[in-house]
């Protein structure tokens, strides 16, 4: 449930991303490590920040579990991926692939600062 | 041939050993022999010499400072740092009287500290600890068939003790908030991020 603030806005505590892919060379891919572009970070030394951090796959599914249709996959911030911001995410389970181009959040715990 | 007779000195002499270690049943023959010798040395597993120390306190962190509670049902909420527990966890209170977070336990890593302060030397924190946050334990007696399968309707009713607590810590904050002009406003308003944030350059 998100807290709300006088107005009825929700409060994002979480940094919104994106699924670009999983590792991957030309021909060879790697389903365990997807690769994450998060909002506003666009390069290598500010992915610092976010290493470690939990990311959530959030999905709908058809059937109620724990009462909601929504159902989480959490995974962590590995590294960062490239010059260009985009980071390495490794998931309890590896990413469906149809998580590709989906939102991903990425939470601000475990907190360092 | 040689083979063999190498081989059986060797089984000898281990033999050998073997009898010379063990001796200390032999000598112990003060107390009752047992009846029973296993037949392979027992291996007794090693003392745990394991000691816990507390959690480092992180430096951005200091009796009074605000925090910023980033998970759970209080997140968002800003929330003024007591002390911290034997066990490593942050004693925090909202104060409940302006924010709605009543004294509770936080673990550093789900926490943003700000640089605001607020003077905590008014509060008595001593009878806080992790005892005092332990849950009872749970009833694990069997239960008969209708108490298994019984429904608690009953309103749980807060401790008065509790609510006296948390009274008693508003009040001890209540001056030092007041001090500091838009701090209760402050302590109120819920953190969030808006689009264009960038937490990794935001100064807290």
């Amino acid at each position: 449930a998100t807290t709300t603030m006088a107005k009825g806005e929700p409060t994002r505590l979480y940094v919104r991303g994106l699924v670009l892919g999983f590792k991957r060379a030309r021909m060879n891919q790697y389903n365990h490590t997807s690769l994450i572009k998060l909002e506003g970070v666009s390069d290598a030394p500010s992915t610092r920040f976010y290493a470690g951090k939990k990311l959530c796959y959030i999905y709908k599914a058809k059937t109620k579990k724990q009462g909601t249709n929504y159902r989480t996959m959490w995974g962590k911030v590995m590294r960062p991926h490239g010059t260009s911001g985009v980071v390495r995410a490794k998931f309890a389970k590896p990413l469906p692939s149809n998580a590709m181009g989906a939102k991903v959040r990425c939470m601000l715990y475990p907190s360092n600062i | 041939v040689g083979c063999v007779l190498c081989r059986l000195s060797r089984t000898h002499a281990a033999f050998d050993s073997r009898q010379r270690t063990q001796p200390t049943m032999a000598k112990t023959k003060q107390a009752k022999s047992p009846s029973f010798y296993p037949a392979d040395d027992v291996k007794k597993p090693l003392k745990r010499t394991i000691e816990h120390k507390q959690t480092k306190l992180r430096a951005s962190i200091a009796p009074g400072q605000v925090l910023i509670l980033l998970a759970g049902h209080f997140k968002g909420k800003r929330v003024v740092f007591i002390k911290q527990l034997a066990s490593g966890l942050l004693l925090v209170a909202g104060p409940y009287g302006v924010n709605g977070v009543p004294i509770k336990r936080v673990n550093q890593r789900y926490v943003i500290a700000t640089s605001e302060k607020v003077d905590v030397s008014k509060v008595d924190a001593k009878k806080f600890d992790d005892a005092y946050f332990k849950k009872p334990a749970k009833d694990r007696t069997r239960k008969s068939e209708e108490e298994f399968f019984k429904v608690d309707t009953s309103k749980k009713e807060l401790p008065a003790s509790y609510i006296a607590d948390n009274q008693a810590v508003d009040a001890a904050l209540s001056a030092a908030i007041s001090a500091t002009p838009y701090m209760k406003e402050y302590l109120s308003t819920l953190f969030t991020l808006r689009s264009g944030d960038k937490p990794h350059m935001m100064k807290f």
